[in-house]
């Protein structure tokens, strides 16, 4: 008996041994690969902070073998996965509320615009509220039509005093100039600079993540690559799968149109790995449209994140303090897409966008004009801030909503109506947990730790700059420490210093 | 508490220390079946023990009585009942307590600033202070609850260290001229041993279970379990006697014990993957070597509290390549 349990043991002792020399081996004879199969000096361009702009690289053989070593890619495993990732939401119009208020300054726009109309004018939905003639990013449309009642300082959602401009609703119209019919345009009659200069002057720079087209169309910036993110990956559903399903092909004539516009062929629509059907249903689509194509992605949060998008795709990854553009990466959300495509085929500027509202896990989304106030949307499913919490943005990283009454921009395609839980944050246990969340592999119990006593040194050594906050480590962290505001605090201590 | 996030995932610290004693039932349970009374006192002892420390060291010592409230203690206790011989003195029991929670936690500054760990701490404390009543152990004696009659045994790697066959080789015959057991015997838990250690299937269960529940990584038992393994098959190939016998070694002792509970604290081992292999391999190579060359029968303890000691060192160098920064 003991004889054979010992031979069953030496064998597979022996097989583990073997195992891990042969791996052993394998890894010397692929780092040794690395150091001696390139040509010298090569190794330097893979490293992103000596390679200030994106430039193509030199296309011989030995440049192209070393290319896509897979096995040095990033890990992007780790993240959070959550279940309610697949999901279908109802997309409903919102209708037009009593006044929007429209603010007088883009986010993320340098550029001030200079106030066209005055009080008592009559606008038209579509129609120009304040022009800056050398910058036209800067530009702020009306989004209603009706009669403006006064341009005035309002306080924003999160109680800072913005100036504004305030439309008393009077009719559903738009300026005539803009095309309303149902119909798909299919061709692009335009020219790369008539495109760009209907981009230019369509307002939608207001739209999330559309901001990075401004140093490509002014600082002539050179783009290489398009990313359309399509990917929801997020605790709730959001508005872009949602948008694929619904209004692919608009996408895509307007990914194409951004193709033509940045004088490329290969824009890339990224879709959640987890749903099969907007694969299906997109890549049928592109099909008929050259320079279009699909790429399923990981669905984890935060994949949706520029950068880690970039790098699931590419491979590539981008440095803290560098934006995609420097590598001639351009990814622009779905949500852009559809109003590029609609600015330059239907002339219409950006007058409506998308809102999801979530509340105990029920998601529904609007069509809503810009400067809504939050609670016309609240009133349309009911809700009373005074319950619970209201939660502009992601429910990990969103801000509490401190006047309900104040307007939405384009920033802004999440509210979350929630009764928050009360937590009790403890010492931190040392679980490890919050290294195995960072998408960035930080270590966030350090940088909390660091903060805590003021460690400069300590922070710059940890990178703590370079948190992207999501916050997933603090929805991990088991003893509840607010791990996500420690980080931002950590980033602010850097500005100030 | 400030801001995002406003969703939590819904393991807390609380919940961890409940899968780890869900974990640890089966052990107990073991236990129980195999020592009767005995055990039972012994584990209600040393869990009340630990308990009552932690609330009067989180009370008078940190000012935090919510500290004592994460069942934290309920673990140590129990993992240190599971360290002793049936039939241990009561008072030294407590006294463990005493040190595990006290000294080695509480004057650290509480759950997660301990550089060692508690139970383990203790335990090495309590062998240190009186070898006589920690090596005493009994023989199993099975559903008997109120049995008297329970028998002073020498523990198998104790037998091995004071066997100098060193030409004997691994034979049946050798086994019982030697007074070892058998692979059957083993699982069964006929051996002599403390109250976790008689038999290694009881891990099994635990391990599994904390797997599953992701609340310890794979990385640190099997690391653990193959270097020793290897350790030990090296040294066996090359001078194979009854003292360095594998499957003596692999399954008796408290390796799994150790492996699967106290290597894996949270607070005393280290936050990487990387730095959790390393740590691994460290415990398993220094278990091997205390055991194979050592004075001490079973390395488990010693090996792992050395390596504590490496801990804030493999967390400074063992950290990943942050996103976005050269490759090394």
């Amino acid at each position: 008996m003991n004889t054979i349990l010992t031979g069953v043991l030496f064998f597979s002792g022996l097989a583990l041994t073997v195992t891990v020399i042969l791996h052993i081996a394998a890894q010397k004879t692929a780092s040794g690969q690395k150091n001696t199969g390139r040509p010298a000096g090569t190794n330097k361009i893979r490293l992103d902070d000596d390679f200030p702009d994106y430039r193509p690289r030199v296309q011989n053989k030995t440049q192209k073998r070393k290319k896509s070593p897979s096995r040095k890619r990033f890990s992007l495993s780790g993240s959070l996965h959550f279940n309610s990732l697949v999901s279908e939401i109802p997309l409903l119009e919102a209708g037009l509320p009593e006044y929007v208020y429209i603010p007088l300054k883009l986010p993320h726009i340098n550029a001030l615009p200079r106030l066209t109309v005055k009080k008592g004018d009559k606008v038209r939905a579509g129609s120009l509220l304040a022009q800056n003639k050398k910058y036209p990013e800067a530009d702020i449309y009306a989004s209603v039509s009706g009669k403006i009642t006064g341009i005035e300082n309002i306080s924003d959602a999160f109680g800072a005093e913005i100036p504004a401009v305030i439309i008393k609703v009077e009719k559903d119209d738009f300026e005539p100039s803009i095309d309303l019919s149902p119909d798909i345009i299919r061709e692009i009659p335009y020219s790369e600079k008539e495109i760009i200069s209907k981009i230019r002057h369509s307002g939608i720079f207001s739209l999330a993540g559309a901001e990075s087209m401004e140093n490509v169309f002014t600082g002539g910036q050179k783009i290489s690559r398009l990313i359309i993110n399509g990917i929801d990956a997020e605790p709730f559903p959001g508005i872009r799968e949602n948008l694929l399903c619904k209004k692919a092909e608009q996408i895509i004539i307007g990914a194409k149109i951004l193709n033509k516009a940045f004088g490329i062929q290969n824009a890339l629509i990224a879709i959640n790995r987890k749903r099969p059907d907007i694969l299906k249903l997109v890549s049928g689509l592109t099909r008929r449209y050259v320079g279009v194509n699909t790429r399923s992605c990981p669905a984890y949060y935060p994949s949706g994140q520029k950068n880690l998008l970039i790098t699931a795709i590419t491979g590539r990854e981008i440095s803290a303090g560098r934006r995609p553009e420097n590598y001639g990466f351009m990814v622009l959300n779905a949500e852009v897409a559809l109003a590029v495509y609609e600015a330059v085929l239907k002339n219409k500027p950006l007058c409506e966008h998308f809102i999801t509202i979530n509340k105990n896990g029920k998601s529904t989304s609007f069509c809503t004009r810009l400067g809504t106030p939050v609670d016309f949307l609240l009133k349309k499913l009911s809700l009373s801030p005074e319950n619970g919490k209201i939660i502009l943005g992601n429910v990990l990283t969103g801000r509490e909503v401190l006047n309900s009454k104040a307007p939405l921009t384009g920033q802004d395609s999440k509210i979350l109506y929630l009764v928050p839980s009360e937590q009790i944050s403890g010492p931190c246990i040392r679980c490890g947990k919050c290294l195995e969340a960072c998408p960035l592999h930080l270590q966030p119990y350090a940088i909390a730790s660091a903060l805590q006593s003021h460690d400069q040194d300590r922070l710059k050594q940890l990178h703590a700059a370079d948190c992207i906050e999501c916050g997933a480590c603090a929805f991990v962290c088991p003893a509840r420490i607010p791990l996500l505001s420690l980080c931002r605090q950590s980033k602010t201590e850097f500005k100030n210093n | 508490m400030p801001g995002a996030p406003y969703i939590f995932s819904p393991l807390t610290t609380r919940r961890i220390m409940l899968q780890v004693i869900i974990a640890l039932l089966p052990l107990v349970a073991v236990a129980l079946a195999a020592f009767g009374l005995r055990a039972l006192v012994l584990v209600t002892t040393a869990v009340a023990g630990c308990v009552t420390f932690e609330y009067l060291g989180a009370r008078f010592l940190l000012h935090r009585p919510a500290a004592a409230s994460d069942l934290s203690a309920v673990v140590t206790g129990l993992l240190l009942a599971l360290w002793l011989p049936a039939g241990f003195p009561l008072w030294m029991v407590l006294l463990g307590c005493f040190f595990a929670v006290i000294v080695v936690k509480t004057a650290f500054g509480g759950i997660g600033c301990n550089l060692f760990n508690p139970a383990l701490a203790a335990l090495v404390f309590l062998f240190l202070s009186f070898p006589g009543e920690t090596s005493a152990c009994l023989q199993p004696h099975w559903f008997d609850f109120f049995s008297d009659n329970a028998q002073k045994c020498t523990p198998v790697l104790e037998k091995l260290k004071y066997l100098s066959w060193e030409n004997l080789n691994t034979s049946p015959e050798s086994y019982n001229l030697a007074g070892l057991p058998d692979f059957g015997q083993m699982l069964k838990g006929t051996t002599c041993g403390n109250l976790g250690n008689i038999t290694f299937l009881a891990v099994l269960p635990g391990l599994i279970w904390l797997l599953a529940q992701r609340i310890i990584s794979w990385q640190i038992p099997f690391y653990y379990l193959m270097t020793f393994f290897i350790l030990v098959l090296v040294h066996w190939l090359i001078n194979g006697t009854l003292q360095n016998d594998i499957f003596i070694h692999f399954f008796s002792g408290s390796l799994w014990l150790g492996a699967v509970f106290m290597a894996t604290d949270y607070t005393t081992s280290p936050m990487s993957a990387r730095g959790k292999i390393i740590f691994a391999s460290g415990c398993g190579i220094l278990t091997g070597l205390i055991r194979l060359y050592g004075i001490y029968p079973d390395g488990v303890p010693f090996a792992i509290l050395l390596m504590n000691a490496f801990v804030p060192l493999l967390d400074k160098i063992c950290t990943p390549r942050i996103y976005g920064t050269p490759r090394r």
